[in-house]
Formats: structure tokens, sequence, C-alpha cells
């Protein structure tokens, strides 16, 4: 049956209303946030000791500043001469109803040198995983299929590979900065107690990052639009800590109100706390407290900032070998003068996605190829009764 | 004696009457009008005729954006934009007018079999497009069915590429004048845009 419009608008109606109510709420929580930052920025000796205290709490992801709160660097000009790499990659999913167990990672990178011998590298390289080591992990109940997040961090991980592998081949060229798509802590691979397939996974995505080290070339992750809240959280710390000391007594900024702004704080973006950062600037640097960057040598543990672009606010973060000034600096004009040049969002980047993604004629074809492979080793190729009903559709 | 030359592009797509070729460099191609060879295994050549010249996104469905500002400083877009050179693309459509086999004589019809997709795409040699041309004007009969659109402007051109290769050879101009004019002796506007631009063609030699 075709959708129920009218109940489905009811709903909808009621969201937008409480949409707007959250939005009334939420009005004055931004000045109270900068409020805060300006006040912590004169205290940053105090707020690095208090937050350092608070780490072992591990309540919320919160951010320590390495520098004070309001710092604002601008960003270099883009260098004359310089070259980027970049991956990016994405995936066919194993498909339980269709024709065999098994799912395609396709990890596409892009390689771009500019100044006087402008060049290019773009291309991509598929995997099939199918064998039962692949695509089953160790759970505490035994092997369990690997779930599609799971998939996913396989694939992150072998982005980051190819990304070392690239940089590498292009060492040579001066000025070269390496760009992962996304972030570069691997929450999901920490916890308290990961799984063997995931301390496995880390294993080999730390080692990129440590082959990227030693290769003496800057990597940075960028994070178009983020919605971390790492910053924020620390804000609310902070608040929390001066409402009432810690009793968390209602106080006066907060009379009136059905919620108290410090926890208000929790759901704000750390995009919006720095409209003082002007575009082609970034705030200074944090690092975090997350425990998956207890596996990361001690030079490679993240740390981040914001930069703000014409088109965004974005988040750049990277290892702390990289904090440099000349690793920081390379990083952040090369990064800003992808911006620049591929409509706020970095060529490199862009092109590293076009040459991973996999569309609609790339997915056909790898059905069609399965489908030939198995019919020429006389094996049985059925998709589940459950596909076939849906694709039929029948009356 | 010829210069040696070089490919300059590949069939990506045959019909039985025309082929598309993919440059082997971006924004360059064999001029509209002229000619072009493959050359087959079985010893066979397919003449064709450059009929339109396209750029544009290797991947279908991405579209080509303007990349620069009105304020930005000149320069070259391909250098500022490396990647530009492996994202885009330039094809060649050609007519095919007719082959030659082994022994070199050139027959002007259509082919039993048109070029093989990947046989490599050359600019017709001097001594391969005269020959060509030394076997008569009937390969205008087939541009006039052959669908392509500005057919005048390319029946001219072509003709214009065989007048230069002779060296300005006002009988050859001549010839092929009078052989547009019999296959268009009942459509009089056609007949005359093809001559006004032989005209041209005289005038800007």
């Amino acid at each position: 049956m075709s959708l129920d419009v009218a109940a489905t608008a009811a709903q909808v109606s009621t969201m937008a209303q409480q949409l707007a109510a959250h939005a009334a709420r939420m009005k004055p929580v931004p000045d109270f946030a900068r409020a805060l930052l300006a006040q912590w920025h004169a205290s940053h000796a105090e707020a690095v000791a208090y937050l350092e205290g608070q780490e072992q709490a591990g309540v919320w992801p919160f951010a320590i500043p390495i520098e004070p709160m309001l710092t604002v660097r601008r960003v270099p000009a883009e260098p004359v001469a310089y070259a980027v790499v970049a991956a990016d990659g994405s995936q066919i999913d194993v498909d339980s109803h269709g024709l065999v167990h098994c799912c395609l990672v396709n990890v596409g990178w892009a390689a771009i040198a500019y100044g006087d011998r402008p060049d290019a590298w773009l291309a991509n390289e598929p995997a099939v995983l199918h064998e039962d080591r692949e695509l089953f992990v160790e759970a505490d109940d035994g092997m369990r299929e690997a779930s599609e997040s799971q998939l996913s961090m396989l694939r992150t991980v072998a982005e980051m590979e190819r990304l070392a592998l690239v940089a590498e081949a292009w060492r040579d060229r001066p000025g070269l900065v390496a760009i992962a798509d996304g972030n570069l802590v691997r929450w999901e691979l920490g916890g308290k107690k990961p799984s063997a397939s995931s301390a496995a996974l880390l294993h080999r995505y730390l080692g990129a990052l440590a082959q990227l080290r030693a290769a003496r070339i800057p990597v940075c992750g960028y994070i178009s639009r983020p919605n971390a809240r790492d910053v924020a959280n620390t804000a609310a710390l902070l608040a929390v800590r001066d409402c009432d000391r810690g009793k968390r007594a209602v106080c006066d900024r907060c009379a009136g109100r059905g919620d108290r702004l410090c926890e208000s704080l929790r759901v704000l973006p750390d995009r919006d706390l720095f409209p003082h950062v002007r575009v082609g600037e970034c705030t200074g640097l944090f690092r975090t407290p997350a425990t998956v960057l207890q596996h990361y040598a001690p030079d490679d543990r993240i740390v981040f900032c914001y930069l703000r672009t014409a088109e965004e606010m974005a988040r750049i973060e990277l290892p702390a070998w990289c904090t440099g000034k000349q690793e920081l600096n390379a990083i952040l004009s090369a990064v800003y003068g992808q911006c620049l040049r591929g409509h706020g969002y970095p060529v490199a980047l862009m092109e590293a996605h076009e040459q991973a993604v996999i569309h609609t004629g790339g997915r056909e074809a790898f059905r069609q190829l399965v489908l030939a492979a198995l019919n020429e080793n006389q094996l049985e190729a059925a998709i589940s009764s459950k596909r076939l009903s849906k694709d039929q559709r029948a009356v | 004696m010829d210069e040696p030359i070089s490919a300059v592009g590949e069939v990506i797509a045959v019909t039985t009457a025309s082929f598309v070729a993919q440059s082997y460099r971006l924004n360059e191609s064999p001029a509209y009008g002229s000619l072009v060879l493959t050359h087959g295994p079985d010893g066979r050549s397919h003449y064709g005729l450059c009929s339109g010249i396209e750029t544009s996104g290797i991947e279908p469905g991405r579209h080509t954006m303007a990349w620069g500002n009105a304020d930005e400083a000149a320069g070259d877009i391909y250098a500022r934009q490396p990647q530009l050179a492996h994202v885009l693309r330039t094809t060649f459509s050609c007519v095919v007018l007719g082959y030659s086999d082994p022994d070199g004589v050139v027959v002007q019809r259509m082919p039993p079999q048109p070029p093989r997709v990947h046989e490599r795409v050359w600019a017709a040699s001097r001594t391969e497009a005269e020959a060509f041309f030394a076997s008569g004007f009937a390969y205008l009969r087939f541009l006039l069915r052959s669908g392509v659109e500005t057919v005048e402007d390319l029946i001219a051109a072509s003709i214009g590429f065989g007048y230069h290769l002779r060296g300005g050879d006002y009988a050859f101009l001549v010839g092929a004048g009078r052989f547009v004019a019999s296959l268009l002796a009942d459509d009089h506007d056609r007949l005359t845009a093809v001559l006004e631009l032989l005209a041209a063609t005289e005038e800007g030699s």
C-alpha cells in the first residue's frame, strides 16, 4: 500500500512545533557559550587543570584546549607549488538475500600536484571480500557475521592504508599533504574491551598513520559540516563547575527556564561556537581525551581545530606530530587552498570520492559478474524468495 | 614521402556507417571535415570523415561546471586544476566513407564490417588522402544520406580538405562543385549554401 500521507502529515506538524520550541529554548545558548569561552580564555591554565581532572570521569566526549579557548590563527597563503593526496571509499554491502555471501569495497584516490609541473593521478582499486575470515568476526558468543558498521570500519581502514601508500608513492613531491575523509579518532574501534577483530583493524589503521609519520608526510582528516560537540561539552563542564560550585542548584542565569543552560550547551554543535573566527582563519588546537587514543602512539594522538571556509565551518583533525609550525601551516594552507579551488570542498577529496563511488551501473555490473562466474563454475545462482518477491511485486 | 604521424585516438563505439573515437589528448582532435583511417588486423583500412567533436565529462552523471570567477587572474585552467585532464575527454564522430584492402585500392562505399572498437585512429597521410580523393566524389552521396547535422558545412569542409591537400587544386574544387550540383539539383537552397562555402574556401586559400 502507499504511504498514509494524512497520518504522516500530522506527525510532521507535531515535529515542526517541537523543533520551533527547541529553537526558542536554544536561542540564548550560543551567547552563553561564547561568554563562557571568553571567561575561560583568560584563565587557560585553570581551565586545563580542571578539565584534566575530569578526564577520568569519561562521561561526555569533550576537549581540552591546547591553546587559550578563543585563539585564532590566520591560515597562511596557499603555496605556489604543493601536492595533495586524498582517499575515499564506498562499498556494496553483503546481501544475505543475494546470489553469494560477499561484498565489495572500492577505494579511490586522487593525487594532485600544483605549480610548475601540474600533475594528477586519479584511480581506484576494488576488493571483493568473500572468505569467512573476512565476513565473520569474533564475538563473545562465537563467530558472528560482520555487521554493516563493521564492514564500513574495514573500509575506513582500507582508505587510510591506501592514503599512506599513495602518499609514499608521491613523497618526493614538494609540499605534500595527505587528506583523509572524515575523522581520525577511531572511536568505534576503541572501548574498554575491544574485540579481537576491532583490535586488528585498529592495529592496521595505526600502522598506516605511523607510516605517514615515518615518511614525514603531514596528514589530516577533513570533516565537512561537523556535528561534533566536544568543545560545547567542554563549555558545559566548565559551566557546571561554576554553577553553584557544582551543586547544580538553579542559578540566576537559568531562572524562568525549564532546563539548565549548561545542559542545553550539550546539544549545541561546536561549529556554532566560534563566530569570532573569520573566513580563512581557524581556531586554536584542542586535544580530545578519547580512550581509544591510548592505543595511538603519543605522536599520533589526534588533536583538532575548526577552520572557517567561505562556505562553512570545517573540522580538521591531525596527529600531534603535525602540530609543529611547519606541518600545521602546510596542512592548513593546503586544505584551505583546496577549498578555494573546489567550490568550498577540497578538490582532492571530491575526486577521490568520484573515483570510489559505485554507481547503479557498477553495482549491476558486479551482480552480472558474480552471476557469470557462478554459471561458469556450475554453481547454483539463486536469490532468496524474499528478494524474488520484492523484485517481482506480483499482483 | 609522408611525414611519420602518430595515432590521434581510439574507436570507442561503432555502427554500420559511423564510429566514435576518443582523442588521446584532451581538447585535440582531427579537424572537422578531415579524413581519418583505422587499420584492421586483416589488412583492411577504413576511411572516416570527422563530422563532429565533443569535449565533456568522462562520468555520464557528472556535470561540467565553471571553475573560475570573474576576478581571477588569467592563466591556464588546466594548470590550476590538473585533475581536469583526467575527468574530461574529447571525442570525435566519424562518418565511414569507404575502405581500402591491402592492395591499396580505395572503394567509396559502405564496408562489409565497420572498424573494431579500440582500433586506433590515424589522421590520413597525404598519400592515403590523395588515394581517397582520386577515387572520386561518390562519398558526397553518403554524406547527404548520413543524417549528420549541418551536412552542407561538412561537405564543404571535406572538399576544402581535399583542395588544400592538393595544393589549392582549382580543377578539383570545380569538379567537386559540379558533383554537388548534380546531387542537389532539386534543392536550390542547400546547393547555394554549399557553393557559397566552397567559394569562401577558394578565396581563403
